[in-house]
């Protein structure tokens, strides 16, 4: 009989032991994943993000019906005649009107997506993915507790063009016998003039857009929900009550293989150059992949 | 008296037919303890090192790091067990789901197969299998040679896994 309990106790032994070292293998594989994952969402939602505002920096490219007509540089001519409304002089600023709320709104939209995909969005995906990379029987998410990423890490490092804009007026003179003529009046006599302080121009590369890489590091304490019950009958194999803290790091980038899509500051002196900027790259478009997270680990 | 003397062997003989059968299962048991620790580290081993190679610049890179990352993997998981050997680290270019993918970009999709190899040493292996000559628990020889294998799609452009687009600064 004792020899019968020795032997049972020295098998359990054995099968606690790879119970425990089971988890911990797969905990760290299932967090490399969720690691790796999380990385290539957050470049997933840069890269839509990037192409998504790419589009719409494209029409405020345009000169003439947007902001690319930018002579001065500094001074953006937005030039949509009015029809004639009748009468001996007819002077207006309608389309002006229409044209700014349409170039506001496109500004705005383009905010707001900065804001979701350079921003807290991003984030809760990242975090979301990690999270569920697995689930316990009970159906709640048993994956990483959360994830670190430098301070900023998130941002899309675009910078908002500013200049004064010049909704240009109409005056259409019809003298009888003459026929209608078109005379096109500048802001300060008809039309609207949005200053430099108010006037938002198109987007463009901040210092450090050429950093679209983020790294993520997946983390899962020892105290996680997940790991209660481990290690399994610690005291008897002498590791106490004392799990394991578990980290894995992956980093993944946008990258477009035709160009950056957005201007820099000095491309925006010329006019036209965020319609051109968007032709160059739009070809490969922004897309997503893993990267090395440094280059000395190369992993 | 009579009946004593009669039941006198019964006990050792009873211990002896249990010691018979419990002995090899437990040792059994220890074995495949073992065996099921060197795939949970080779698994591992080979995750690692495919982990490693998707993310390189070219084959020859993928195929040494691979290796690197592999033996690493494999050497720190087994530390102190001397009844693991690892062994190479295949890195072999393959097609996902046998299929000639492309990206929108018309480049192929391919992933790279990593199979960790090891040698796992069995106790009493001649009591296990007596035939010598088949492949695993051959009588006369006590290691079996196995693998681990890993499938990963590898990072599409390697131009861009240090940069953002072709002019832009390193990261």
């Amino acid at each position: 009989m004792p020899l019968f309990v020795m032997c049972i106790f020295v098998l359990c032994l054995f099968w606690f032991a790879l119970i425990n070292l089971g988890k911990l293998v797969k905990d760290r594989m299932m967090m490399q994943n969720a690691a790796d994952n999380a990385a290539v969402s957050v470049a997933v939602m840069r890269a839509r993000g990037l192409n998504a505002m790419g589009a719409i920096n494209a029409y405020l490219g345009l000169p003439g019906v947007a902001l690319g007509g930018n002579v001065p540089a500094d001074i953006s001519h937005v030039i949509i005649p009015c029809s004639n409304h009748g009468g001996l002089v007819s002077i207006c600023n309608c389309q002006a009107k229409k044209a700014e709320t349409m170039i506001r709104g496109l500004v705005r939209l383009q905010e707001h997506m900065n804001m979701t995909y350079g921003g807290g969005t991003t984030q809760l995906v990242a975090e979301k993915v990690a999270r569920n990379q697995e689930f316990d029987f009970q159906g709640n998410p048993s994956g990483a507790d959360g994830i670190l990423v430098d301070p900023g890490a998130f941002s899309l490092h675009l910078n908002r063009n500013m200049g004064e804009i010049w909704y240009w007026g109409t005056m259409w003179l019809n003298i009888p016998f003459c026929g209608p003529e078109l005379f096109l009046l500048p802001p300060q006599v008809k039309g609207i003039l949005v200053n430099k302080k108010d006037g938002k121009r198109w987007l463009e590369q901040r210092s450090d857009f050429h950093k679209q890489r983020i790294k993520i590091i997946a983390y899962k304490n020892a105290g996680s929900d997940s790991n209660k019950g481990y290690p399994f009958a610690g005291k008897l194999l002498g590791l106490g009550n004392k799990w394991f803290d578990t980290r894995a790091i992956a980093a993944a980038a946008a990258y477009n293989t035709k160009g950056a899509m957005f201007p820099t500051s000095g491309d925006g002196n010329y006019p036209a150059a965020a319609l051109i900027k968007y032709f160059e790259a739009c070809t490969g478009g922004w897309e997503a992949h893993l990267v090395p997270s440094t280059p000395e680990t190369r992993h | 008296m009579n009946k004593i003397k009669k039941e006198s062997g019964q006990a050792v003989l009873e211990t002896f037919v249990v010691l018979i059968v419990l002995i090899p299962a437990i040792f059994a048991v220890i074995q495949l303890s073992i065996i099921a620790f060197g795939a949970i580290a080779a698994y591992d081993a080979a995750q690692s090192a495919n982990r490693s190679a998707i993310i390189q610049s070219n084959d020859n890179f993928a195929k040494q790091n691979a290796a690197l990352s592999g033996i690493y993997v494999m050497s720190t998981q087994i530390s102190g067990a001397n009844n693991i050997i690892p062994g190479t680290v295949d890195t072999c270019t393959v097609i996902p789901a046998g299929k000639q993918m492309t990206d929108h970009e018309g480049n192929s999709i391919y992933a790279y197969d990593v199979t960790q190899n090891y040698l796992q040493k069995i106790m009493f292996s001649s009591l296990v299998n007596p035939l010598p000559g088949s492949q695993y628990f051959s009588g006369g020889i006590n290691v079996m040679s196995c693998s681990a294998n890993s499938r990963m799609v590898r990072s599409p452009d390697p131009t861009y896994r240090t940069k953002a687009y072709s002019n832009a600064n390193p990261w």
